[in-house]
């Protein structure tokens, strides 16, 4: 199996764990529900291509240790 | 300059509806002594009106809610409302908070080298959750709200009198502690699966300009 298409199967596989009952809300493009995700990211088309980068950045944030970190501030803004 | 701040809550469909809801909340709930609000709702959110407040009122603060591109923000039916080559040049002397989609890319910058004081805005597509039993009433909207309500706060910050750098900041420190509570044990197996997305949205919001600006202090 290909590189991409082990990405897709993983996108999928995460995307198959959002709650059923919420939509997601992807600015113009309009409001999407759980299943409406998996058929774009199956078909690889711009939705589905954005579904995978969310996915991708994430995983170098938790590798990068983005939850334990915070951003500096010098007051209480 | 004014202590007054302009803000467009277009209602063109549920995302709009959802985030000009939340946006006009944030304003109510601040009730700034130092910042005055006007609001331009639903068919008031349009170019002609926009600029007309621009020249009567001279605002300091600028706050966009709507549909938007890598150079534009729209308003009321997706009209554009300020557009990069086209009439940038209007966010003169402002600093600008746009809760839209990718209008950091090319827009801020833009603003800035027309002579913006600031432009904070979302690099990327600006993501949310919503509950569709809570359309008709998107303030009782849990997981909206754990998406809006830092989106927002970079408004609440503004009008406290922090910097623009300090209320980007703020904002994503919101973000990321509402990513944090997602991982503790309280937190439910469906909500944390938001957490992606609340970091998306936390990495995609930037400043351009000048990051010591303030919004707050006119006469």
């Amino acid at each position: 199996m290909d590189t991409e298409k082990e990405i897709i199967n993983l996108v999928v596989a995460r995307l198959q764990n959002l709650p059923s009952d919420k939509e997601i809300s992807i600015g113009s493009s309009g409001e999407f529900t759980k299943d409406k995700l998996i058929e774009h990211v199956k078909n690889d088309d711009d939705i589905g291509r954005k579904m995978i980068a969310i996915e991708m950045d994430f995983l170098r944030s938790m590798k990068d240790g983005i939850f334990y970190e915070q951003y500096s501030t010098s007051n209480n803004a | 300059m004014s202590n007054t701040a302009l803000v467009t809550t277009p209602r063109s469909d549920s995302t709009t509806r959802y985030i000009s809801t939340w946006a006009e909340k944030t304003i109510e709930d601040v009730k700034s002594k130092s910042l005055q609000f006007i609001v331009l709702a639903k068919d008031r959110a349009t170019a002609s009106i926009l600029e007309s407040m621009f020249k009567k009122h001279d605002p300091s603060l600028l706050f966009l809610n709507g549909h938007g591109g890598p150079d534009l923000v729209a308003g009321h039916d997706d009209t554009i409302l300020i557009q990069a080559g086209k009439n940038e040049t209007a966010l003169k002397g402002m600093i600008t908070y746009a809760l839209s989609c990718s209008s950091a890319q090319v827009l801020g910058p833009a603003a800035v080298k027309a002579g913006a004081r600031a432009y904070i805005g979302y690099a990327e597509d600006f993501i949310f959750f919503i509950s569709p039993e809570k359309m008709g009433r998107p303030l009782g909207d849990k997981t909206a709200d754990m998406f809006l309500t830092p989106a927002n706060h970079v408004i609440v910050s503004l009008a406290k009198g922090h910097t623009v750098g300090e209320a980007t900041v703020a904002a994503r420190n919101y973000f990321l502690r509402n990513v944090q509570k997602l991982i503790s044990s309280e937190a439910s197996e469906d909500d944390r699966e938001y957490m992606r997305y609340l970091v998306w949205d936390m990495k995609s919001l930037v400043c351009h300009g000048d990051k010591t600006a303030v919004a707050t202090g006119f006469v």
